[in-house]
C-alpha cells in the first residue's frame, strides 16, 4: 500500500520505462526497460535515525511502561528510516523493535521486505527472515532466508540469491551460502557461490568478490574466448583477488591451442610512501608453434615482464618506472591479443626516472633503454644515465627571465657503434613583453656541447665540442572584431605572428648522433628554435617565420568554434648542419607552407585538419584530416585521412603512406549494437586492418562478438612489400566477450581492440 | 574590415576575475607551472590561499595518449597521433560552480622512424611540452572569454 | 500521586447544580477541579457520587484536560479529549474523540484512549465499529546526552572485547589514487 507517485507501485520499487521520468532514463534503464526508483532518493541523509523521534501510526496501540504495541497497518518513521508491518512491538528501554507480517524497511538506497524482523533503532542493526531486498543504486535485488544488517550497515545475506537483472527476468543470478554486501566499501563477498545462467547452474566457486559500485574492479570475470591465426583458439579465465583496499592481484591462466598454457598475472600496490606500483608478467614454457617456427632457438619458453610505477612525494619528488622486457622479439606480435598498437611496437621502453620539482629548479635523472622487437633493427642507444638540471622560468611579463640548463648523458650501445658521454649546456635570458593587443619576446642564449667518446674507427677526435650563440625575436598582435556565424554573435580574432631566429653556424661533422632526429615539419616548427630533437646538433639558422591565426569564439560561452593557422619560414642561409655528415645542406629559400584548421560547430562534432604543402615541388608533403561526430545515445562516427611523404626517415625510398580511416559504434534497436572500423591504404587500395562486430547489451549481461583482420609486421629481409603484395597474407582474429553486468569486468581483448580502432570509444564496465 | 587591436574594445579580463587560486593535485608539475605562467602573462594574480581569491580554477591532471595514425608497408607505425587533454572548472568564493567541467584537448601528428626510437622519443618529449603550453593557452582563453561573456551576459 | 485520593477535592466553576436523587452534581463554565496532583479543566463537569464519595467524574470540553503525576519519580501525564470519564474506584480514565495522552515528551493520539492507571496501561484505538482516524504515537529521540551515555557504556563493553575485523587502513583507497596515477601513467615515451 506504499503508493509511489509514479503509477501502481511494484513491490520492489521497479518502474517500467514508460513511467520513468525523462531525466532518469539512463542508458541502462533503457536496456532494462525500467529501473528501480528509490522513494527516499532525496531524503535528508542528515536526519540519522538514532537521533530522530520515532513517529508511529497504526489502527490500535497499547502503551505500557517501556513497551508500545501496535496493530493494523503499522507505519513507523525515524529520521530517514521508514518501517511498515502488520504489527509491531517497540521496546523503549532497549530501543529495539520487533515487526511481524508484510514488513517493509526503507532507508535511502535500500529496501528490505520480509515477514518477521527485529531492529535496533540505535545502531540500525536488523535481521529479517525470508526477506526480499533491493539496493537501488547498485541495480541489484535479491532474496534471503535470513538477512542481517550489522552496526556498520553491512548486509549479511544467508542462503540468498542476488541478481542485477530486472525483476522477473532471470537471465543470470548468483546463489550463495552466505554473502556480505558492504555498500560503504563498495564490495560484495560471497561464500559457496553458484552462478546460474538462464536457470542452468554453470559455475561454482567457494569464495568470490564482486563490486557494488564502479570504484573498484573486482570479482568474477567470465572467461574470454577468441581465436587468432597467430595461435588458434585462445581462452583465458581471469581471477581477480581484491586483497585489500590498496593492493589487488589478477591471475589469468590462458590456453592457446597451437602454443600451450601461459600464466599471466598483474599485481597492483598503492601506498603514499611508495606511490602506485604495478608489477605484471606472463610465462609460457615450451611454446609449440614457436618451436616449429624457430627450431634452432635455444629456449622455447616465452615470457614478458612489466614493471610500472608512479609516485609523487610531498609534491616535490616525482618518480616513474616504465619497464617492459620480452623473452624474444616476436613475443608481442604472437601473444599480445588485446591491442593492435602494442602488437606493432618495434621497441619496448625500459625507463626509470626521478624528478625534483623545485620552485626555481627542475632536476631530472633518467635511465632509459629500449629492447628492440624487430630482428632487422638493432637496439638503440641507452642513456645510462642522463642528468638534467634546468631553471624554471615563470614568464612574468616585463621581467628578465634567465635561461639555464645543463645536461650530462652517458650513452652505451650493444652494437659496435660509438659510445661515450656528452655534456650540453645553455645560458641566456629572455625578456617577455605582453600587452592586451600583442606580445614581443626577445631571447638570446649561448649553447655549449662537448663529448668524451670512447675509441671508434669513425671518430678519431674523442672530445669534439661546439659552442654557438643564438638570438630570436618572437612577436605577434591580436586583432578582433564582432561578427556573426549563422545567427550567433561571434568574436573573430586575427593573430599575425613573426618569429626571427639567428643561430651561429658551427661545423659538427665529427659529432656522433646519440639521441637526435629531424623533427616532423608542422605549423609548430615555424616557431621552434631547432630542427632536431635530442641534443646532438646545434642548428645553424638565419630565418624569419611568418604565421597568421584566426579564431571564431562564441560570445555566449567563450567556446572556440573555429580556428585556422597558416605560415611559412623564409630562409636567409642554407642549413648546413645535418644529422649525418654526408647529407647535403638544405638550400631551399622557403620552407613548405604549413596550415592547421579546427572546426567545432557543437560539442558533439569536431573536425581537424593539417596540411604541409611544398611550393617548390607543388606537392603535398603531408596532410591529415580527422572528423568525429558523437550525436549522443552512445553513437560514434569517425572519418579520417592521412597522407605522408617520408622525408625525415632514414630510408626515404619508401612510397608515401596514404590511408583513410572510418569507424563507428552504432546502437540499433534497444539492445543491439553494431560497430566497425577500417584503415584503408589508398596507395595500395586495400584494407590494412578492418574490424566489425555486433553486441547484444541486455539489462544484466552483454555479449560481444568481434572479427578483426590485420597485416602482420613482415620482416623478411630484402623484401619491401607493399600492401598490395599478393603473398602478404592477412592475420585474422575473432574475439567473444561476455560481461555479467554488476560483477565487474575488465578491459579485455575485445574492448582493447575497440578502444584502439574506434576513436572516442570508452567501455563502461557497468 | 572592422578588425581593431584588442584591448582597444576587444576582450579584457575584468578586474573581478583577476584574482584566482589554482586547485590542482600537483602544484609543482610542469602543467600547473604552465597554467600559472600563461594566466600571469594575461594579468591574473595567483593568490596563495583559497580565501583571498575571488575565483578558484579546479584543474584535473593532464592525460597524454599516443596511438598509431597510419602504417607503412612493413605494417609498422608510419605516423603517431598524440593527444593531450585536461578537464577544468571554475568556482567562485562561495565554492559555487561558475564554469562547469570543461575539457580542453590538443591533437598533434608526427612522423615515426622505427630505426631511430631514441630520437623520436625526444621528439615526443618536445611535442608534449608544446602541447602542454597550447593546452594552458586554450584553458586561459576559454576562461577569459567565459569571464567576458558572463560579465556582459 | 498515590496519595491524591485522600486529599480534599476543590472545584471552581461559573455555576453548579446538585441533584440529590440522581446523586450527581453538574458544574458549568470553565470548571477547574484539583485534588493533590490531579487537575481537571473542562467546560462542563459532572460528578456521580454515592454517599458523599465521588465515584465517577465526567468532563466535557474543547478539549477537556486532565493532569496527574502518577508517581513521585514519574513525569506528569496530560490527557485531553472532548469527553473524559474518570472511574475513581477502578482508577481508570476513558478519553473519547480527539483524545491524546502525553508523558515525558511522548504523545499518543487516537479516537478512544483507555488509561488503566494502576497497571500503567494505555490502550489507544478507534471507536467501536468505525475505523475512524488512525492511532498516532510519537516517542522522542533520546536526547543527544542519553545517546552519549549509551555509547559510553557500549564503548566500555567494546574495549573489553576488541573488534576482530577492525582493519587498520592507513592509506588512501586504491581506486581514487589509482585514477590519478593512471593519468600520469598514460604517457608512453618510446613507441
Amino acid at each position: 500500500q506504499d503508493s509511489s507517485e509514479t503509477g501502481a507501485s511494484h513491490p520492489l520499487d521497479w518502474v517500467e520505462l514508460h513511467d520513468v521520468p525523462e531525466a532518469l532514463r539512463s542508458q541502462r534503464c533503457i536496456s532494462c526497460e525500467g529501473r528501480y526508483i528509490d522513494p527516499l532518493a532525496d531524503a535528508d541523509r542528515q536526519s540519522s535515525p538514532d537521533l530522530s523521534d520515532i513517529d508511529a501510526r497504526a489502527t490500535r496501540s497499547e502503551l505500557r511502561e517501556g513497551i508500545a504495541e501496535f496493530y493494523g497497518g503499522v507505519e513507523v518513521t525515524q529520521g530517514y528510516r521508514q518501517l511498515s508491518a502488520d504489527s509491531a512491538t517497540l521496546d523503549r528501554e532497549a530501543r529495539s523493535a520487533e515487526l511481524r507480517g508484510d514488513i517493509v524497511l526503507r532507508e535511502p538506497g535500500l529496501l528490505l521486505r520480509g515477514d518477521l524482523a527485529h531492529i535496533e533503532s540505535q545502531s540500525g542493526e536488523a535481521d529479517i527472515s525470508n526477506s526480499e531486498f533491493v539496493l537501488h543504486e547498485q541495480h541489484m535485488h535479491g532474496t534471503a532466508d535470513l538477512l542481517e544488517r550489522d552496526e556498520n550497515g553491512v548486509l549479511h545475506v544467508h542462503q540468498g540469491v542476488i541478481t542485477y537483472c530486472a525483476p522477473g527476468e532471470n537471465d543470470w543470478l548468483m546463489r550463495a551460502r552466505e554473502m556480505k554486501l558492504d555498500v560503504e566499501e563498495g564490495l560484495g563477498t560471497a561464500y559457496g557461490a553458484r552462478i546460474d545462467v538462464a536457470g542452468v547452474p554453470l559455475f561454482y566457486t567457494p569464495w568470490l568478490q564482486f563490486p557494488l559500485d564502479d570504484r573498484r574492479r573486482t570479482g568474477f570475470l567470465w572467461p574470454e574466448f577468441g581465436s587468432d591465426t597467430q595461435g588458434g583458439v585462445d581462452i583465458s579465465a581471469p581471477f581477480y583477488f581484491n586483497l585489500a583496499p590498496n593492493y589487488d592481484l589478477l591471475y589469468a591462466p590462458r590456453f592457446i591451442e597451437e602454443r600451450g598454457l601461459s600464466h599471466e598475472a598483474t599485481a597492483r600496490f598503492l601506498h603514499p610512501s611508495v606511490g602506485m606500483w604495478q608489477v605484471g608478467g606472463a610465462y609460457m614454457s615450451n611454446d609449440e608453434r614457436y618451436k616449429d617456427d624457430y627450431p634452432d632457438e635455444t629456449s622455447h619458453d616465452r615470457w614478458l615482464a612489466i614493471v610500472r610505477q608512479n609516485g609523487l612525494f610531498n609534491q616535490r619528488w616525482r618518480s616513474r618506472v616504465d619497464y617492459s622486457e620480452a623473452s624474444d622479439v616476436n613475443y608481442m606480435k604472437d601473444l599480445d591479443s588485446s591491442s593492435l598498437d602494442s602488437r606493432r611496437r618495434t621497441a619496448l621502453l625500459q625507463l626509470a626516472s626521478l624528478d625534483y620539482l623545485g620552485d626555481r629548479w627542475l632536476a631530472n635523472l633518467d635511465v632509459q633503454q629500449f629492447q628492440s622487437l624487430a630482428d632487422d633493427i638493432s637496439n638503440d642507444y641507452k642513456k645510462l644515465p642522463q642528468f638534467t638540471l634546468s631553471y624554471r622560468q615563470d614568464g612574468t611579463p616585463f621581467e628578465l627571465d634567465p635561461i639555464l640548463l645543463a645536461q650530462y648523458s652517458n650513452f652505451d650501445s650493444d652494437d659496435n657503434r660509438v659510445t661515450g658521454s656528452r655534456l650540453y649546456s645553455e645560458a641566456g635570458a629572455t625578456y617577455p613583453m605582453q600587452w592586451a593587443y600583442g606580445f614581443l619576446t626577445p631571447t638570446t642564449k649561448y649553447r655549449y656541447l662537448t663529448y668524451d667518446l670512447n675509441d671508434h674507427p669513425r671518430y678519431t677526435d674523442h672530445n669534439p665540442e661546439t659552442g654557438s650563440a643564438m638570438a630570436k625575436l618572437d612577436g605577434g598582435l591580436f586583432f578582433d572584431r564582432q561578427t556573426r556565424f549563422g545567427e550567433k554573435s561571434m568574436l573573430q580574432t586575427l593573430e599575425p605572428r613573426l618569429f626571427y631566429l639567428y643561430s651561429q653556424y658551427k661545423e659538427q661533422v665529427d659529432q656522433p648522433d646519440f639521441d637526435s632526429a629531424e623533427l616532423t615539419f608542422t605549423y609548430n616548427q615555424l616557431f621552434r628554435e631547432t630542427r632536431f630533437s635530442g641534443r646532438d646538433r646545434i642548428d645553424d639558422a638565419n630565418q624569419l617565420s611568418v604565421g597568421l591565426t584566426t579564431r571564431l569564439i562564441d560570445e555566449a560561452d567563450g567556446r572556440e568554434k573555429f580556428n585556422a593557422s597558416i605560415g611559412q619560414i623564409y630562409y636567409f642561409r642554407d642549413r648546413e648542419v645535418r644529422l649525418s655528415p654526408n647529407d647535403e645542406p638544405l638550400d631551399n629559400s622557403g620552407s613548405e607552407v604549413a596550415g592547421e584548421l579546427g572546426f567545432f560547430p557543437n560539442p558533439s562534432m569536431s573536425l581537424r585538419t593539417s596540411l604541409v604543402w611544398d611550393p617548390n615541388t607543388d606537392k603535398m608533403n603531408s596532410g591529415n584530416f580527422i572528423a568525429s561526430y558523437q550525436p549522443g545515445g552512445g553513437r560514434l562516427f569517425n572519418l579520417g585521412y592521412s597522407y605522408r611523404r617520408p622525408l625525415t626517415t632514414v630510408n626515404t625510398t619508401q612510397p608515401p603512406t596514404e590511408q583513410a580511416h572510418f569507424s563507428t559504434y552504432l546502437p540499433l534497436a534497444r539492445n543491439w549494437r553494431v560497430f566497425g572500423a577500417i584503415n584503408y591504404s589508398v596507395e595500395a587500395n586495400t584494407s590494412v586492418e578492418d574490424m566489425f562486430g555486433v553486441e547484444y547489451d541486455s539489462c544484466c549481461y552483454r555479449v560481444r562478438l568481434l572479427h578483426l583482420r590485420y597485416y602482420d609486421t613482415d620482416t623478411t629481409p630484402g623484401r619491401n612489400p607493399d600492401f598490395d603484395d599478393p603473398q602478404l597474407e592477412r592475420e585474422k582474429s575473432i574475439q567473444i566477450q561476455i560481461v555479467l553486468k554488476g560483477m565487474g569486468g575488465f578491459g579485455n581483448r575485445a574492448s582493447g581492440i575497440m578502444r584502439d580502432m574506434i576513436r572516442g570509444f570508452t567501455d563502461s564496465e557497468y | 574590415c572592422g578588425f581593431q587591436l584588442r584591448g582597444t574594445g576587444g576582450v579584457a579580463v575584468s578586474e573581478e576575475w583577476r584574482s584566482m587560486y589554482l586547485v590542482t593535485s600537483n602544484p609543482n608539475s610542469e602543467f600547473s607551472r604552465e597554467i600559472r605562467a600563461r594566466f600571469a602573462a594575461n594579468g591574473i594574480q595567483w593568490a596563495e590561499q583559497e580565501e583571498d581569491a575571488n575565483y578558484q580554477v579546479v584543474l584535473g591532471p593532464e592525460h597524454f595518449n599516443q596511438r598509431n595514425l597510419s602504417l607503412n608497408s612493413e605494417a609498422r607505425a608510419a605516423e603517431f597521433e598524440l593527444t593531450m587533454s585536461a578537464t577544468f572548472s571554475v568556482r567562485d568564493k562561495q565554492n559555487k560552480l561558475v564554469m562547469p567541467d570543461t575539457t580542453a584537448n590538443v591533437l598533434k601528428q608526427m612522423e615515426n622512424d622505427p630505426r631511430n626510437v631514441v630520437g623520436k622519443a625526444e621528439e615526443i618529449r618536445i611535442l608534449k611540452s608544446e602541447m602542454r603550453a597550447e593546452l594552458a593557452q586554450q584553458i586561459m582563453r576559454r576562461i577569459a572569454f567565459f569571464a567576458a561573456a558572463s560579465r556582459d551576459g | 500521586l498515590p496519595g491524591d485520593k485522600e486529599l480534599p477535592i476543590r472545584i471552581e466553576a461559573d455555576s453548579a447544580l446538585r441533584d440529590e436523587n440522581k446523586g450527581i452534581t453538574q458544574y458549568e463554565g470553565n470548571v477547574k477541579l484539583d485534588q493533590g496532583s490531579l487537575h481537571i479543566e473542562a467546560d462542563r463537569l459532572i460528578i456521580q457520587h454515592q454517599a458523599d464519595d465521588a465515584r465517577k467524574i465526567e468532563a466535557y470540553g474543547r478539549p477537556a484536560i486532565m493532569r496527574q503525576q502518577p508517581d513521585v519519580d514519574k513525569g506528569v501525564i496530560t490527557a485531553r479529549g472532548l469527553t473524559i470519564e474518570y472511574f475513581r474506584e477502578e482508577e481508570r480514565v476513558l478519553l473519547t474523540d480527539e483524545a491524546s495522552v502525553e508523558q515525558d515528551g511522548s504523545i499518543a493520539r487516537g479516537d478512544v484512549i483507555d488509561y488503566d492507571i494502576p497497571n500503567k496501561l494505555i490502550q489507544v484505538g478507534p471507536k467501536q465499529g468505525d475505523n475512524g482516524s488512525r492511532v498516532h504515537v510519537i516517542i522522542p529521540a533520546q536526547t543527544a546526552q542519553q545517546v552519549q551515555d549509551n555509547q559510553k557504556q557500549d564503548k566500555q563493553a567494546q574495549d573489553a572485547a576488541p573488534d576482530p575485523n577492525q582493519v587498520a587502513d592507513p592509506n588512501a583507497p586504491l581506486p581514487a589514487a589509482q585514477a590519478q596515477a593512471e593519468a600520469a601513467d598514460g604517457a608512453t615515451e618510446g613507441q
